[in-house]
């Protein structure tokens, strides 16, 4: 090799491309050397080109998170003793159900799936309870979410729901109230308040169950 | 309830009933953990489970605890903008999902990419897919989750809850990264390395349809169908 030929390499790699090959350069994984001859400054392939904006992609997503997670949420989550979150829910039967529509009475607000264990076991408990304080000033409701409009219509039928039911479209009640999985019900008192929130089978406490039906009527 | 118990909890959840609502989840990451580790037989023959499978295990593991007990204890105020935003997270989190199922289909495909097929990549990249899978998964609440519940939802006991929902998501993905380990020493290195490729690319299939159905909110038609069809 000639002189004149190793200070052209030597001059080339001075002058190289980021994601080219550079001495001892370690990019994303990749660790290469520029031989003697070799062209010092390569066009970067396809899937090199694409592996900046994966990078930042993945970047941006755990910033997002972060972000999203350090920012003032909107709209605080519901709280046991504190103001039940306003809603108005499209009702299966046609009708519309909200807060305002159920105020001065108890309110038994249950968010349930189809697709899901507990929801169908605590149904039959719930039937009851609302038999049960028929002529009470207490209202039952059941929000469906993480489901699909016409399984949840289709479980509202199969289990002879005698109580007002609706379809919460995007979960967007869900979100407002906090609500992660079915099924979770809050029991809210005739002047809004939560009294108590309970997350899972209710069917699994039920005397509880009757003593917070008793306690918002 | 300790940690342990919430621990246990978890892990024998998985292999209960309640796999049914874990079905959101489970045939995803596997299909993630496998195609990865076939990918990676492919492009070295003697890929140790080591550093292939168990690295990549304990990362996803570290992502989904974190983001699953978040996400239950909504009393904390670190989570409630995580709930209130979980609709368009989730959307991010399919882009993501999507980026690795592209992943296993061209990683044997691009030398170039194939270069980029590290552990340590590999490693971030299951963070990443842990993270996504705790945002598109919303748990049965079994009965221990229930009262794990019930404390991480207020915020005077959110603290205590969020290390009780820490300690049962822990338990429940390690038993879904054993089942994974299991079943790829039970595929074994020769055998899997025979119909490797195809079975490869059924794995980034499975994982390309869960990031469609979280872009598209296509989930819930898969919770109330599969999850319903199978109850």
């Amino acid at each position: 090799m000639s002189l004149t030929s190793c200070c052209n390499v030597k001059l080339a790699q001075r002058f190289v491309c980021p994601l080219s090959r550079v001495p001892g350069q370690k990019l994303f994984g990749l660790r290469g050397r520029v031989g003697v001859g070799e062209r010092a400054w390569q066009k970067p392939p396809l899937m090199m080109k694409l592996a900046m904006p994966v990078k930042n992609l993945c970047f941006t997503f755990l910033l997002a998170v972060l972000l999203s997670a350090c920012s003032e949420g909107g709209k605080p989550l519901l709280q046991v003793g504190e103001k039940a979150a306003p809603f108005t829910l499209e009702l299966l039967d046609g009708g519309i159900g909200s807060m305002e529509n159920y105020s001065g009475k108890g309110l038994v607000i249950t968010f349930m799936s189809s697709w899901c264990p507990c929801s169908n076991e605590s149904l039959p408990l719930m039937k009851q309870a609302h038999a049960r304080h028929k002529d009470d000033p207490v209202v039952f409701l059941m929000v469906g979410i993480q489901d699909s409009r016409s399984k949840f219509e289709g479980f509202v039928k199969k289990w002879e729901v005698p109580f007002p039911t609706g379809y919460d479209k995007g979960d967007r009640i869900a979100n407002d109230y906090g609500v992660s999985a079915p099924p979770t019900t809050f029991f809210i008192d005739k002047n809004g308040i939560v009294k108590r929130a309970f997350y899972g089978n209710i069917a699994k406490k039920p005397d509880e169950f009757r003593q917070w039906v008793k306690e918002i009527i | 309830m300790g940690g342990g118990a919430a621990a246990w909890g978890g892990f024998s959840s998985f292999f209960s009933i309640w796999q049914l609502c874990i079905l959101q989840i489970s045939p995803f990451f596997i299909a993630f953990i496998t195609g990865v580790y076939l990918a990676t037989l492919l492009q070295y023959k003697d890929a140790g489970i080591l550093r292939w499978v168990i690295f990549p295990c304990i990362a996803y593991t570290a992502g989904f605890t974190l983001f699953y007990s978040l996400l239950i204890a909504s009393g904390l105020s670190f989570s409630r903008p995580l709930i209130t935003n979980i609709g368009s997270l989730r959307i991010v989190a399919g882009l993501l999902i999507l980026l690795a199922s592209l992943y296993i289909f061209l990683v044997n495909r691009n030398p170039a990419l194939g270069r980029l097929h590290r552990p340590f990549l590999l490693s971030v990249l299951s963070l990443l897919i842990g993270i996504s899978f705790a945002l598109m998964y919303s748990p049965c609440i079994t009965p221990m989750l229930s009262d794990i519940m019930g404390l991480a939802s207020q915020r005077s006991t959110a603290a205590g809850g969020w290390v009780l929902a820490f300690c049962y998501g822990l338990g429940t993905s390690i038993a879904l990264c054993l089942v994974s380990v299991a079943l790829i020493l039970f595929l074994g290195r020769r055998k899997a390395t025979l119909r490797a490729a195809p079975i490869k690319n059924a794995c980034g299939l499975v994982l390309l349809a869960a990031a469609l159905m979280n872009i598209t909110g296509l989930m819930r038609h898969y919770k109330a169908f599969v999850l319903g069809f199978v109850l």
